[in-house]
């Protein structure tokens, strides 16, 4: 049978110490985790700077368009 | 664990800082509020997504980072000694999971230590993460309705997760090097928290620069009034609850001190592991709090605003000392904070054209700076520390630590921090998105939707005849 994590029983709970699964991988979830978050930045900062770029050039556009009525 | 009593206690505190810690969350579900309420309703969709968000920032950096930094730098590192180890706090570390306190994972690490780390860890760390957002939370605020939000979460995490809790390993901590050299004392986080949050807004909204229109020609402020008054109420009044909360979670609930006399004595702490009591405090909680909204009402001339923030105020002032404070001392000490925050507020807004939207730098960094001062006048020959050899509490001991906090940990690395961003264009939106409000495109969006909807509607009422 798979087993992912370190408990078999729970029948001496005193002589057990980490029960999530996959103990010896912290490190690498870690880092995982760290290039995650980087990545969230970096993906969130372009997308951020890609809906200005498009929110100022529409209202760019609105404003000097006399047909157009402004937003805001 | 190997007795019941130690097992109750250490059970207990669990269970205490989980409390504290739910009642912390409303914390950041007033400043949500408060933010929404004072920003324009063109922005207040941005406001709220950006004060959310430094939620998941601030907690993953935090478990990366911030509860190793806590536990490893109280000597500096290089003042008082060198990295501390901390085999519990890093972010491979067994004890940063479920844990059922089984064999030592160190061996610097007794079983009882273990076992009561495996217990205490996680609800440690999140009352240490809650205090995070609020630094961050502090900045939102004052920074509303421009900055970028990528920008924004970049500061709060610079100081969420590396900032605040770098002093709070220096200042708030039993064995910090401020603490054994200085005798700084800041039983309740004036300075830890809102001195540095207080020094690092003011660092950030002079890269910033104000809102458009904020000031007229002759540099004077125009009034933004909040769009939504009850909002800001209903959001202070949610911040002094979770505040309440937050003064528990300062403390570490019960401890068995061994007296000189040989007997035995159980108490609750202060983080610097001197007595305290749950009832001194709460009597200090709210004598500061009635002295800050009187002074409050008073400067303002009954003005909602600043009397509601002159409450907070009023807590923070008398934070760092309100575990030895006489009641009426908190009182006055509040009430004087806040009179001195609003004036001074005032006054760096005319002489400098700063725009704090909520008045965050006078209640958070004023306030929090004058408290840390007062606090060494009025504690003066106090021991800091059970340790003998440490530092007693002085007036020039608390006004050291009180620029820490504000200037050298506070102001200094965010004002780099907001200058680099600010020379790569990345810390201001761009001046037609702000003119026509943050929210625009969302706005239109819905607006479109609901046409259509009800395009939709006509069309099915059309059929139907």
């Amino acid at each position: 049978m798979i087993q992912t994590g370190p408990v078999s029983s729970w029948t001496s709970p005193d002589a057990l110490g980490p029960i999530y699964p996959f103990v010896g991988w912290e490190g690498a979830m870690a880092l995982a985790c760290l290039a995650l978050w980087l990545g969230w930045v970096v993906w969130q900062w372009r997308d951020e700077q890609a809906d200005y770029d498009a929110a100022a050039a529409s209202h760019r556009e609105r404003r000097d368009d006399p047909d157009s009525s402004s937003g805001g | 664990m190997q007795t019941e009593l130690t097992a109750l206690s250490v059970i207990f505190t669990e269970f205490y800082y989980w409390i504290t810690i739910v009642v912390m969350f409303l914390i950041h579900v007033g400043f949500c509020l408060y933010e929404v309420g004072v920003s324009r309703q063109k922005n207040m969709l941005h406001t709220l997504m950006k004060n959310a968000m430094l939620i998941p920032s601030i907690t993953i950096s935090f478990f990366l980072v911030g509860w190793w930094i806590y536990f490893a730098f109280p000597a500096g590192p290089g003042i008082t000694g060198g990295l501390a180890s901390a085999p519990w706090a890093t972010p491979w570390s067994e004890l940063m999971g479920p844990h059922l306190g089984g064999p030592p994972i160190d061996p610097a690490l007794t079983a009882e230590d273990n076992a009561a780390w495996a217990r205490i860890n996680g609800v440690f760390w999140a009352a240490f993460v809650v205090f995070a957002w609020t630094a961050g939370s502090i900045l939102s605020g004052a920074v509303i309705e421009r900055i970028r939000s990528g920008a924004f979460w970049l500061l709060a995490v610079l100081v969420g997760s590396f900032t605040w809790v770098i002093d709070a390993a220096w200042g708030w901590s039993a064995n910090g090097w401020m603490v054994e050299l200085l005798g700084y004392h800041d039983a309740y986080a004036s300075g830890v928290i809102h001195a540095l949050a207080g020094g690092s807004a003011l660092a950030i909204l002079i890269q910033l620069g104000p809102r458009i229109g904020r000031f007229r020609a002759d540099g004077t402020a125009r009034d933004f009034p909040p769009q939504n008054p009850w909002l800001v109420v209903i959001g202070l009044f949610l911040i002094y609850t979770g505040f309440w909360g937050f003064y528990a979670a300062c403390n570490i609930p019960i401890v068995g001190v061994e007296s000189e006399t040989g007997a035995t004595y159980f108490t609750a702490m202060t983080i610097y592991l001197t007595p305290t009591t749950l009832s001194a405090i709460t009597f200090n909680f709210l004598l500061s709090l009635a002295g800050g909204l009187f002074a409050g009402y008073f400067v303002s001339k009954g003005d909602p605003f600043w009397t509601f923030s002159g409450g907070l105020g009023g807590v923070i002032t008398a934070s760092a000392g309100n575990d030895l404070y006489h009641p009426l001392q908190a009182f006055l000490i509040g009430a004087f904070g806040v009179w001195c925050a609003y004036k001074l507020h005032y006054w760096v807004e005319r002489r400098f054209q700063i725009d704090d939207a909520v008045g965050a730098v006078a209640i958070h960094g004023y306030c929090g700076t004058i408290g840390v001062i007062l606090c060494g006048f009025v504690l003066w020959g106090y021991p800091s520390s059970p340790d003998p050899t440490y530092a007693p509490i002085t007036p020039w001991g608390q006004t050291a630590g009180a620029v820490i906090m504000f200037v050298l940990l506070g102001f200094a690395p965010a004002y780099a921090a907001s200058w680099a961003l600010n020379k790569l264009r990345m810390l201001r939106v761009p001046f037609e998105v702000e003119r026509v409000g943050l929210d625009a495109p969302t706005q239109r969006q819905v607006a479109l939707a609901v046409q259509e909807v009800q395009q939709a509607e006509r069309a099915a009422v059309e059929v139907r005849s």
